[in-house]
């Protein structure tokens, strides 16, 4: 007879030994991908390569293919690369089993393995019926849901696509990266002039990232309109662009940030390596002394004022 | 032509390896600056690829070592990186090339054969 | 009388088995995701031209005279960071020699905030791009808590991480931190554990310290934040500076989160003995007493106790061997399976090593 005490114990060593299974075979994966790519990984990626690059003929898959570490190869491959024909990256997955392989993944327990592996197929523009999250604040729903724009040739769609969410600074320049791979000659400027403010938003994250001189006059009427809301994503684009901040329409837009936002983008312009002078004469109208005593001295410190003599050290 | 690979990621090493392969079959990989350092002072390489260059902004003096293979050697980084002063930095490291990622292949293989 | 007391006892210590359970399970489950939080960091592309993407972070170091540390700070898997080390310069020639060594020439030192008592004597950068990423900072303050003052002090990042002596960082580490806190922006503090060693009684240290009070941690932190409450030295209390601000920036209503995922080691802590501990040695103490003296029925509860606390200890071994990366240990599968095993032993062996 079992008592109700040995009952209890019994299922929790149940449950446990379940879990103590899955971490074992987790780690007997984990080996089996290490192992699978020291024996087959360099022979592999020089079919891949002579496939994708030198019009060698379509690699036969392996009786024994290890998918997990083949799929991390390929996607190496992607990352480091370009010039490639993606329909070739395309019928390479078919012919491998790598589609179906991550069709099952992306269809995975918890939202994270979801988001690992849909990211993969993104990265790597193997083509895969991904369920997006049509929620979430997470990042990797967003991040999701950005790189999905990556699929979408036209720039002004693809803006319209990431305007729908509240995207966050470092989703939204996912998407842009991954968008100027595959379209390296994307246009965001139609964007700038965009009534909504999500999508000037993701084309502020593109100017910061490409840094685009042609968006110039686009990013100075924005800073110069003062939006609230796009204010710290206009101010930072500018920096980007390397232009100059002793302007009346920088100094208005930096009077509207609080207090530690304004500390934060003077921090910002040292580091971008912005003169003393520059950031003393837009700190001109700083209400807060403290703050203006402290930008003004941390850009001096950054930049070594070369008409002191250098003290040397004393060893 | 002899060629070194450092890359942290294995998938990466391979991938590299791959791209290279029609150049020349002579490639040692290796994963860590102690491993670059120790084949540089083994062996004399013509080429010596990096993807990220932390090794040339910890003070180690890498590029020493590297030069010490043979003035010929071309050190070509590899990164995703492209803030000015970062890449600046990398150049006054003692870098030949800097190529931002993603690179062409072909691109790639005209840097390496150039001399 | 005796037999209620009895039946009490039984009751809470079978509790104390499934508690341990579900902590284990939380511990599995936490595992989980932050490994797929390492990945997902893994894949995020990073070109430090975007500060709002990629937010900057000034590793505030407690220079120990290691210069093998400080290179592995300087060559971290993240772009837009800085290493600002304070030493005693007319004390550390270790520090004179890093001085040298990186070409660093002294430079005038930002206005110290009102809010930190401590302020530097001088400060150095370097005058090699190369090297932009260090700075040195010379004072005389002698207690971790106020060294990190004088480094918050100078800081060019909004976002701050103290290293302590003897921590190492693990190239990672800032990748998969900052990923984290770019997913939770309303989170001021992100902690991440530091393992201890990679012996046998590290990693008992590493798989019962997850639940207890003995884990090393780092902390991602906003340096704005940090400065409002008085800085490093603010906090009175016991342990070390980054323990005392977490729990000092918590008590001020700043959201933590925790990432189960070590991100780095430090040799030289010594671990201390929690209430797990207790409870463990605990229930192992009633599995014995039940074997010796109880009835059939009692042997076999004693005896399943005992294989479900070798099962949760075997789960965590094997978990944390699954997702241990840095420190390049090859723990062998004896090793694994002993560890639950040594698990009674841990107390004695951190006295011993406490002593030692």
């Amino acid at each position: 007879m079992i008592t109700f005490v040995e009952s209890i114990l019994l299922l929790v060593g149940c449950a446990l030994a379940v879990f103590v299974w899955q971490e074992l075979m987790w780690d007997v994966r984990r080996r089996a991908r290490r192992q699978w790519l020291s024996r087959h990984g360099s022979g592999c990626a020089s079919h891949i390569c002579g496939y994708l690059f030198d019009d060698a003929p379509i690699p036969l898959p392996e009786t024994e293919c290890n998918h997990e570490a083949l799929l991390e190869l390929l996607h190496s491959v992607c990352t480091l690369t370009s010039g490639y024909d993606p329909r070739r990256v395309a019928l390479l997955s078919r012919r491998m089993g790598l589609d179906d392989y991550l069709q099952r993944r992306t269809r995975g327990r918890t939202r994270c393995t979801r988001a690992v592996y849909s990211l993969l197929a993104l990265q790597t523009g193997i083509d895969v019926d991904l369920r997006l999250p049509a929620t979430g604040d997470d990042l990797a729903s967003q991040t999701l849901f950005a790189l999905s724009a990556t699929r979408l040739d036209d720039t002004d769609a693809a803006v319209r696509h990431l305007a729908a969410r509240n995207l966050s600074p470092t989703s939204a320049a996912m998407a842009v990266e991954m968008r100027s791979r595959r379209y390296p000659l994307s246009d965001y400027s139609e964007a700038l002039h965009s009534a909504d403010t999500m999508a000037v938003r993701i084309g502020l994250a593109a100017v910061r990232r490409t840094a685009n001189p042609e968006m110039t006059f686009e990013v100075i009427r924005l800073v110069d309109t003062c939006n609230d809301e796009l204010l710290e994503d206009s101010l930072y684009a500018l920096v980007a662009l390397r232009l100059s901040v002793v302007r009346q329409s920088v100094a208005r837009a930096v009077a509207h940030l609080g207090e530690i936002r304004r500390t934060r983008f003077y921090r910002h312009l040292v580091v971008e390596g912005y003169s003393s002078q520059a950031i003393e004469l837009l700190c001109r109208n700083e209400p807060s002394a403290a703050i203006r005593d402290y930008a003004i001295s941390l850009g001096e410190s950054h930049k070594r004022r070369l008409d002191q003599p250098q003290k040397q050290t004393v060893l | 032509m002899k060629i070194l690979i450092l890359a942290v990621r294995p998938t990466d090493r391979y991938a590299l390896q791959g791209l290279v392969a029609p150049l020349c079959r002579d490639v040692v990989v290796t994963d860590s600056v102690a491993g670059l350092e120790r084949m540089c002072l083994r062996h004399r390489f013509d080429a010596v690829i990096s993807v990220g260059f932390e090794w040339l902004t910890s003070g180690r003096d890498t590029a020493v070592a590297v030069r010490r293979g043979g003035r010929d050697c071309r050190v070509l980084v590899l990164s995703e990186a492209c803030h000015e002063q970062a890449v600046l930095g990398v150049v006054e490291g003692g870098v030949g090339q800097y190529l931002s990622l993603p690179v062409e292949a072909h691109r790639l293989r005209r840097k390496l054969c150039r001399r | 009388m005796m037999f209620l007391l009895m039946w009490l006892y039984v009751t809470a210590v079978t509790m104390l088995a499934v508690a341990v359970t579900v902590a284990c399970v939380a511990r599995h489950v936490v595992l989980m995701r932050d490994g797929c939080t390492r990945r997902l960091a893994g894949l995020w592309t990073l070109t430090g031209c975007d500060a709002l993407a990629e937010p900057g972070v000034s590793l505030l170091v407690d220079y120990d005279g290691n210069e093998q540390t400080l290179e592995e700070l300087l060559s971290l898997d993240y772009l837009r960071y800085e290493v600002v080390v304070v030493g005693n310069l007319a004390v550390d020639h270790s520090l004179a020699r890093v001085v040298e060594r990186y070409s660093m020439v002294e430079v005038g030192a930002p206005v110290v905030d009102e809010r930190l008592s401590n302020s530097p004597r001088r400060l150095y950068r370097s005058r090699r791009r190369s090297y932009r990423r260090l700075v040195v900072v010379d004072s005389a303050a002698e207690h971790t808590a106020e060294r990190l003052d004088c480094a918050l002090a100078v800081r060019s990042y909004d976002r701050v991480l103290a290293v302590e002596r003897g921590v190492r960082l693990s190239p990672e580490a800032l990748r998969v931190m900052v990923w984290r806190a770019c997913e939770s922006p309303d989170t001021e503090v992100i902690t991440a554990p530091v393992m201890t060693d990679d012996s046998v009684m590290g990693a008992v240290s590493e798989v019962w310290g997850f639940f207890g009070r003995c884990r090393t941690e780092v902390a991602l932190m906003d340096g704005d934040t940090v400065v409002a409450v008085g800085g490093f030295s603010a906090p009175r209390g016991r342990g070390g500076a980054t323990r005392r601000i977490v729990k000092r920036l918590r008590r001020a209503g700043c959201l933590r989160l925790r990432l189960g995922v070590a991100v780095g080691r430090n040799p030289k802590a010594v671990p201390r003995v929690g209430l797990v501990d207790f409870a463990v040695c605990h229930l192992l103490g009633y599995g014995a007493v039940l074997l010796w003296f109880g009835d059939h029925t009692m042997r076999r509860v004693a005896v399943l106790c005992l294989v479900i606390l070798w099962l949760t200890g075997l789960m965590a071994a094997v978990g944390s061997r699954a997702f241990r990366r840095y420190s390049g240990s090859r723990r062998s599968w004896w090793q694994t399976i002993a560890v639950p095993l040594a698990v009674p032993f841990r107390i004695f062996l951190v006295r011993h090593r406490k002593n030692a």
